[in-house]
C-alpha cells in the first residue's frame, strides 16, 4: 500500500480539517522551518492509513486509536503503509518512506466505554470554522490554553470506510485534533507528535465541537499534553511548540555591532543570499559598500527584503534567481564580467537519512550541489575570462565531529573541499577559500533543546574581510 | 533505589514510549539500537521517567545521555537528590 500526497491533496485536506498551517501548504513558509520543505498533515496519513487499514475486516468494533508521528513526510513523497501485528485485540500499522519509520498507528478493539465527563472549566480561546490563520501564541499561552475548536465539513466522501467505523462526528472530531495543534495551540509554530484517542459511547445532545485544555506544560521541551473531547471521542494529544523562524540580525545592528572593512569598487554573487549565512553575508557585504549581487532559488520576497534592507543602508544590492542544479553558464551572463568574489551557499532540499545504515541515495543528494553544481560553477567562473575571482566554499565542522545521521552530509562536503583545493590548485583565475564552519543558528538548526550557538555575523565578518579586504587571501 | 528498582518500571515505559512489547532493556542499549528512538521519543521518555520517579532530569544531563545505562545512572542520582 503506498502513496504519496501532493499539494492538491494538502489543499482539499485543509479545506476539510481546517487545518492551514503553511508548514503544509506554503513552501516559502515550510523553508523557514527545520522541516525546510511543505510537510504532509500527520493527521493526514494517519486518516488514509486507518481508511486503507479497513478496506480488510477487522476484529471488533474500533475502542482506541493512537498514533505517533515520528518523522516529516515530505509533499509528493512516496510513503507504504504496512501492518506490524495482527491479533484479536489490536492492529498496528507502520508509515515508512524513503526506508525510515515516518509513524506508527495501533487500532485496539474492544466494547465502548461510556463517555467520561469532561473536566476543567469553559477555555478562553473560540477558534470558529471561517478562521484560516494559525495563531501566533506564546509560550505562556500554550501552557494556559484551553477553549473549543468548531468541527469541520461531513468527511463522508473521503473516509467512508472510517465514517462507517465509528461514525462521521467522531471522524470530524479527529480532524479538528490537526486544527487544534496547527492553527490554535501550540499553532503557528506547532509540531503534533502523538495522539491517544478513546472512542467512546454516543453522546446524545453535546454540543458539535472539540472542546480543549492544556493538561501538561514542559518549558525545557517546550511540549504540551492537551486533553480534548468531541461527541463520542476522548483524545489526549502530544505538540510541541516550535521555535519561531530564526531572525538574522537586520543591517543596522549589524552596523552597531560589526564593523566590516570597506571594499568599495568590488562586486560580489552570493548564492543563496536570501535566508540564513547568505542573508548575513550579503548584509555584511552591502555594509561593506561591496556591489552585491544575491541569488534565490525559491525564496524571491525574502531576496528583495535583503536587498531593501541593504539599500536602506546606502549598500548597492541586485537580486537574481539562479538555480545551482541547472547550467550557470547562462545564468552568470547577465552578471558584470568583472565579478570580484562568490560566496556559495546553495543548499539542497533537507532530506532525512532512510535506514541506520550509509544511505548512498542521500549521498548523492548533498554532492549534486556540494560537489557537481559547485564544479560546475567554478568552471563557468574560469570560462568567463581573466578577471580573477576567490570563491567561498562553506565546509563544516562535522567534517571533523562526524555527528550521528549527518555521514552523507559531512561526507559531501569533505568532498567539496577536495574539489575547492584541486580547482585553486590548476586554474589561472578561479581561488576557492574553504572553511569548516561550526553550527550556527538557522532555520534548519532550530531544534527542541535550545542550544548556544555563535552568531553567524560574528563567523562571517572576519572571513569577508579575509576575501574582500586587503589581507592576502590563503 | 538500586537498579532493580528502576529496571521494571523503566522497561515499561519504554516499551509504551516506542511502541515495542518486547523491547528488552540493558545498561548499553541505545537510540541506535532501536529504531524510532528519536529525540522527540527520548524527550517522552525523559518525562515519564521525570513522572514515575519524582525526579527531575536538569537539561544539561539530557545531552550526556548515550544509554539506557546513563539514564539508570540519572535516575538513581536524581531520587537520592529528591528523597
Amino acid at each position: 500500500m503506498e502513496r504519496s500526497f501532493g499539494e492538491a491533496h494538502q489543499r482539499a485536506f485543509a479545506g476539510l480539517s481546517g487545518d492551514w498551517n503553511p508548514m503544509h501548504m506554503d513552501a516559502r513558509a515550510a523553508r523557514r522551518t527545520p522541516a525546510g520543505f511543505p510537510v504532509v498533515h500527520g493527521v493526514q496519513s494517519m486518516l488514509w492509513a486507518l481508511e486503507t487499514l479497513l478496506a480488510e475486516p477487522v476484529p471488533g468494533v474500533i475502542r482506541q486509536i493512537d498514533a505517533d508521528f515520528a518523522r516529516f513526510l515530505f509533499v509528493d513523497d512516496e510513503a507504504q503503509l504496512a501492518v506490524t501485528k495482527r491479533t484479536d485485540t489490536e492492529i498496528r500499522a507502520e508509515l515508512r518512506c524513503k526506508g525510515a519509520r515516518i509513524s506508527g498507528y495501533t487500532l485496539r478493539f474492544g466494547a465502548l466505554p461510556a463517555a467520561s465527563p469532561f473536566a476543567g472549566e469553559a477555555g478562553t480561546i473560540a477558534y470558529d470554522a471561517a478562521r484560516t490563520d494559525p495563531l501566533p501564541l506564546g509560550w505562556e499561552e500554550v501552557a494556559a490554553a484551553a477553549g473549543t475548536v468548531s468541527l469541520g465539513p461531513d468527511p463522508v466522501e473521503t473516509y467512508p470506510r472510517l465514517c462507517a467505523a465509528i461514525g462521521r462526528a467522531r471522524v470530524r472530531g479527529i480532524l479538528a485534533l490537526t486544527r487544534l495543534v496547527g492553527m490554535v495551540s501550540p499553532g503557528l509554530h506547532s509540531t503534533f507528535h502523538r495522539i491517544n484517542a478513546k472512542i467512546v459511547e454516543d453522546e446524545a445532545g453535546v454540543a458539535e465541537e472539540l472542546r480543549f485544555r492544556t493538561v501538561q506544560a514542559d518549558e525545557r521541551f517546550q511540549l504540551v499534553t492537551i486533553e480534548t473531547a468531541a461527541p463520542g471521542l476522548r483524545a489526549t494529544v502530544k505538540a510541541s511548540r516550535r521555535a519561531p523562524p530564526t531572525a538574522q540580525p537586520s543591517s543596522d545592528v549589524l552596523r552597531r555591532d560589526f564593523r566590516p572593512r570597506p571594499a568599495s569598487g568590488r562586486k560580489v554573487l552570493v548564492i543563496g543570499g536570501s535566508r540564513g549565512i547568505g542573508e548575513v553575508t550579503a548584509k555584511l557585504l552591502g555594509l561593506a559598500e561591496v556591489e552585491t549581487f544575491l541569488s534565490y532559488a525559491s525564496g524571491h520576497e525574502d531576496a528583495e527584503a535583503v536587498r531593501d534592507e541593504i539599500a536602506a543602508e546606502g549598500g548597492r544590492a541586485h537580486v537574481l534567481r539562479f538555480d545551482a542544479l541547472a547550467d550557470p553558464v547562462p545564468q552568470l551572463s547577465a552578471l558584470p564580467d568583472d565579478l570580484d568574489s562568490v560566496y556559495f551557499f546553495a543548499t539542497p532540499r533537507i532530506a532525512m537519512r532512510g535506514g541506520a545504515g550509509f544511505d548512498a541515495a542521500l549521498f548523492r543528494h548533498f554532492c549534486a550541489i556540494y560537489v557537481e553544481a559547485f564544479g560546475r560553477l567554478c568552471e563557468a567562473l574560469a570560462a568567463r575570462g581573466a578577471h580573477p575571482v576567490t570563491v567561498f566554499y562553506p565546509s563544516t565542522v562535522f567534517v571533523d565531529e562526524a555527528p550521528h545521521g549527518l555521514a552523507e552530509y559531512a561526507m559531501a562536503k569533505a568532498a567539496g573541499e577536495v574539489l575547492a583545493a584541486d580547482i585553486t590548485r590548476h586554474s589561472q583565475t578561479v581561488r576557492v577559500i574553504s572553511v569548516r564552519l561550526p553550527r550556527m543558528a538557522t532555520d534548519q538548526t532550530a531544534g527542541m533543546i535550545a542550544q548556544e550557538m555563535p552568531s553567524t555575523a560574528a563567523v562571517m565578518l572576519p572571513l569577508i574581510d579575509r576575501i574582500e579586504g586587503s589581507i592576502a587571501p590563503g | 533505589m538500586t537498579d532493580a528498582d528502576i529496571y521494571p518500571p523503566l522497561t515499561d515505559i519504554m516499551r509504551d514510549v516506542l511502541m515495542q512489547d518486547d523491547l528488552e532493556l540493558s545498561p548499553e542499549l541505545s537510540a541506535k539500537d532501536v529504531e524510532g528512538w528519536d529525540s522527540f521519543k527520548m524527550i517522552e521518555i525523559i518525562m515519564a521517567v521525570e513522572a514515575q520517579f519524582g525526579i527531575k532530569v536538569p537539561s544539561q544531563q539530557l545531552d550526556k545521555l548515550e544509554n539506557v545505562g546513563d539514564l539508570v545512572k540519572v535516575i538513581s542520582e536524581r531520587a537520592k537528590v529528591a528523597s
